[in-house]
């Protein structure tokens, strides 16, 4: 017998919970669990691992479930690699005007965000598929030749292909697939993820999901893969089959390869949490590096992010137009890290909880929190208190307590307009809570319409995957 | 702490309307108190319509008035807006309303060159469709009745109609538990220091006047005096001349002028009557920004806007460098195939932003618009007998300059089956202007290549019989450069 793991990789934070299935050999008897959380920054995800094997005397492994939020991070942060991007020939730019805008608001300037390739490196060709799925123009190799020594001389190697109405005929990208494959490029093309035709067109699955799913996969993957491996290496020789190590839905060894899945969405950790603990009832996990709202029954997560619902830990505080102090549409970095923790500079949610009175901070970023880190943000506190005349004219912990208290009021509408379909709510919200930063996050919610659950488990995320992994609850 | 109970209302009113994309909030005393807007229109109209409609209809608690008659505040007739009263008294009978819920829905437009409003569709002046939360079968039989309604109207206002009296519902649980403070002594200081605020950012900028003259076509002219003087944007349309091809209602010139300073200011403010206060809009009555009942509104209230936009930027860059921006495309290039099977298909192009003499101008936005587009090659392709032979940014229309300007879009469309083309864009002589030594861009420009190889460049407004095999380009107009190359 040996152990089954959970393990999530974030951005910042990771956390890992293991349980011994054995029944003698662990001096603390069957079901033992233990877990850890640490500060990446600091300390290698692979290190912090390592660190957690060696000091738990793990040897050997049964299984072990992984889910990360890497691929997005990677894509957020603009980390990925250079990739050529194949398109049917007159719609080279067309990838780019349809990005949405990041400007909500009118302004003469609008912007779109930092696109993941280079304008440089999209190519047409000519080749066409039409609408009905009959091939109008079948590729031929010698429009892929003259690509290679460019793609060489700027040493891309690996190309997205997204060709029109690729979903209803593939021959054009397989053709091109093949080729590149053979010339020692990674190839991804749009077709893989094509929606199954059915007897209703599905118009939210149409080339720009498309073409961009394919375009993030070929962004992401060799830094993803990379990060991946190393952790890979730790895990792998402590399992007596290696098939047993699962990163989201895929074996590692697949997810690795980053041809088999959308990897910003077939990694994530909240189909798991969803699965174990909010099939029914909506669960609001307060992770430390986000806050997301599941509803098992609605089958789909909803991550409360800045474009729907508002709140995330790392929300900036600063000005605008009606406050001098108030929820900025940004949100900030662990890394060099809130406030509180003594080294960034900007205020955050994540600050004026962990300021809260009787709050201890969770495992992983409890030591980063000091004293001198809360003076500074009192001392931000009554600096915007006194940049707004004498109107705010409040002591700094009186002004936390009002912006918690804000912070409860838009999270509690953000989650009320999610789950009730319709504006009038015609019955209590029946709402669970768990994660790190729940417990000071459950009594903001507390409202006549709201019945809130805390589940008390910090490590909930690394708990779900470890259920998923073989252990017990 | 009244910053933080501003903000605490504020944040009230967005999510209690956050389903919404095009909505406004008043008191019966017409004062604005939260709006959410996508096009500039919106800004002046919803407003309007809300106090026209509660002038006539005397709206109470539960009443729900249906229009979409530019000349009683809507902007064009495919967005029609439903005015919901909402009292907040606990009485039997009819209850006054107190607040005016305005909201906005917006279907696919009908491109048709016509002389009178009524050529462009079906104009609902203000109707009760709602009396005290029930439907007016009468109105609503009236309305299925007509051969001009669109197919999906009526689906769509019953649909948003029982939305709006959940809100209401919604509305009055939260401003009787005072979770929405709506009090009279709230709303003024949330309308004060609005103002307060606005006058503070406006003091940002340098006080003086700028001139501008829009040609637009032979006949056509946009004349503007802008002003900035103790916190205070005058924009004066004295001699702009009559209409002859674009015709806007006053309030929806107000809303340009309006959205336009905020954005080139920069500032996401929130816009309530503390706001608008600071705004005075004189459009003198005849000339084409504020035309008479029953010009045609379509254009005007779609491009024209854009030429507001424009004339407010330059006369903006005037008055303080910092606020110079190029003149950005006007025309969206609005284009209806009909085919012969009763299927019409919509399209418009983004167009190129101007200039600035900190950045580039953004190429391909709906600089002035945030209304939903769908525009998938390939689902275009699966709907209609069409084929987009190509879609991308238009090369060179930017004008050049120091920074040069966004780059238009160009879209060729081949026909699979014969189709009526009918199109309307802003007068292909009018440029977007460079500023500081900066570069005209390219202007709009429509060009139908005949299967036989014939190639005709259409005017600025029309409708053509295509057959099948023939195409058709839209060429889509760039944005001004700023400062000499």
């Amino acid at each position: 017998m040996a152990w089954s793991i959970g393990l999530h990789l974030g951005e910042h934070f990771s956390e890992v919970v293991a349980q011994f299935n054995g029944e003698a050999v662990s001096p603390d008897g069957p079901g033992r669990l233990v877990k850890k959380r640490f500060f990446t920054p600091q300390m290698a995800p692979e290190a912090g691992l390592s660190q957690f094997l060696t000091e738990n005397s793990i040897q050997k492994i049964d299984r072990a479930q992984l889910a990360t939020s890497w691929p997005q991070r990677i894509i957020e942060a603009r980390h990925g690699s250079s990739i050529a991007v194949l398109t049917t020939s007159g719609f080279e730019s067309w990838l780019e005007l349809t990005q949405p805008l990041k400007t909500q608001f009118f302004s003469p300037h609008p912007e779109r965000p930092t696109p993941l390739f280079d304008s440089e490196f999209v190519f047409g060709v000519n080749e066409r598929v039409n609408a009905q799925g009959h091939i109008e123009k079948l590729l031929e190799e010698t429009e892929l030749e003259f690509l290679c020594s460019k793609l060489e001389l700027n040493q891309i190697k690996n190309i997205a292909v997204c060709f029109l109405h690729s979903y209803k005929n593939s021959t054009n990208e397989n053709l091109a697939r093949k080729y590149l494959e053979a010339k020692g490029y990674q190839v991804y093309i749009s077709s893989q993820w094509a929606p199954s035709p059915g007897p209703v067109p599905d118009h939210s699955q149409n080339e720009k999901t498309r073409f961009w799913q394919t375009i993030r996969n070929a962004y992401c993957r060799p830094l993803f893969a990379e990060r991946l491996q190393k952790i890979s290496d730790l895990l792998t020789p402590l399992l007596s089959d290696p098939s047993q190590l699962k990163m989201g839905k895929d074996d590692l060894s697949q997810s690795i390869s980053g041809l088999t899945a959308p990897l910003a969405d077939s990694n994530s950790v909240t189909d798991f949490i969803t699965q174990k603990f909010a099939p029914a009832t909506p669960l609001l996990y307060c992770g430390l590096e986000e806050f997301v709202l599941l509803d098992g029954s609605r089958r789909k997560s909803t991550p409360i992010s800045n474009e729907k619902l508002r709140l995330q830990p790392l929300t900036t505080l600063g000005r605008t137009f009606l406050s001098p102090i108030s929820f900025r549409p940004e949100t900030a970095s662990y890394d060099p890290g809130p406030i509180t923790f003594g080294r960034g500079h900007t205020p955050t949610l994540f600050d004026l909880v962990v300021s809260a009175k009787d709050f201890v901070p969770p495992m992983g970023a409890a030591e980063k929190v000091t004293d001198r880190g809360r003076n500074r943000l009192n001392e931000h506190m009554v600096a915007y208190a006194r940049s707004s005349s004498d109107k705010m004219n409040v002591p700094a912990d009186q002004l936390i307590k009002a912006l918690l208290q804000m912070a409860g009021e838009i999270l509690r509408d953000d989650i009320r307009n999610k789950l009730v379909t319709q504006n009038a709510a015609k019955n209590v919200i029946e709402l669970r809570i768990a994660g790190p930063l729940a417990a000071i996050i459950a009594p903001l919610l507390r409202a006549p319409l709201f019945k809130v659950t805390a589940l008390d488990d910090e490590f909930l995320a690394a708990k779900a995957l470890l259920l998923s992994a073989g252990g017990v609850a | 702490m009244r910053p933080i109970d501003n903000l605490r209302l504020f944040e009230k009113m967005s999510a209690l309307f956050e389903c919404y994309d095009r909505l406004a909030l008043l008191t019966t005393d017409n004062e604005v108190l939260f709006m959410k807007y996508a096009t500039l229109a919106d800004i002046g109209t919803l407003p309007q319509c809300a106090e026209v409609s509660h002038k006539y209809l005397q709206i109470q608690d539960g009443d729900i008035v249906l229009t979409n008659d530019p000349y009683s505040g809507g902007t064009i007739l495919s967005s029609p807006t439903l005015v919901m009263g909402v009292g907040t008294r606990n009485v039997k009978g009819n209850v006054p309303a107190e607040f005016l819920v305005v909201f906005r829905l917006t279907l696919t437009p009908k491109v048709a060159p016509a002389k009178t409003i009524d050529d462009e569709g079906l104009r609902i002046p203000p109707s009760p469709l709602y009396a005290r939360g029930v439907a007016n079968q009468a109105i609503l039989d009236a309305l299925k009745a007509h051969p001009m309604t669109p197919g999906n109207l009526l689906p769509l206002i019953e649909k948003w109609a029982k939305r709006l009296l959940e809100t209401r519902e919604r509305f009055k649980r939260e401003y009787n538990s005072s979770d929405l403070n709506l009090t009279k002594g709230q709303i003024k200081n949330y309308l004060q220091d609005t103002e307060h605020e606005f006058s503070k950012r406006i003091d940002e900028f340098r006080e003086g006047t700028g001139a501008i003259e829009l040609q637009i076509s032979p006949t056509e002219a946009i004349k503007l005096r802008a002003e900035h003087r103790e916190s205070h944007w005058l924009f004066d349309f004295a001699g702009t001349t009559p209409g002859a091809t674009l015709f806007m209602t006053d309030s929806a010139t107000m809303g340009a002028a309006v959205g336009t300073v905020l954005g080139i200011m920069n500032l996401d403010a929130p816009i309530n009557t503390g706001l608008l206060n600071r705004f005075e809009i004189k459009a003198p009555r005849g000339s084409m920004v504020n035309a008479a009942f029953p010009r045609p509104l379509y254009l005007g209230h779609t491009d024209g806007l854009n030429l507001i936009a424009n004339a407010v930027a330059l006369a903006l860059g005037q008055i303080d460098t910092r606020l110079a921006w190029a003149s950005s495309g006007p025309s969206y290039c609005s284009y209806e195939l009909r085919f012969q099977d009763g299927r019409s298909f919509f399209d418009s192009l983004p167009v190129g932003g101007g200039a600035s003499k900190k950045s580039k101008g953004s190429d391909g936005v709906y600089i002035w618009r945030r209304l939903p587009v769908n525009d998938s090659i390939e689902v275009c392709e699966s709907e209609y007998p069409l084929q987009i032979v190509s879609a991308g940014f238009r090369a060179s229309s930017g004008g050049a300059g120091l920074h040069i300007g966004g780059r238009g879009v160009a879209k060729t469309v081949r026909l699979i089956e014969a189709a009526e083309l009918a199109w309307q864009f802003v007068s292909p002589i009018h440029k977007p202007e460079g500023v500081n030594g900066g570069k005209s861009a390219l202007g709009p420009e429509m060009i139908v290549h005949f299967a036989d190889g014939r190639e005709q460049t259409l005017a600025h407004s029309g409708r053509i019989q295509l057959a099948r095999g023939d195409q058709f380009t839209v060429l889509g107009p760039g944005g001004g450069g700023f400062g000499p190359a």
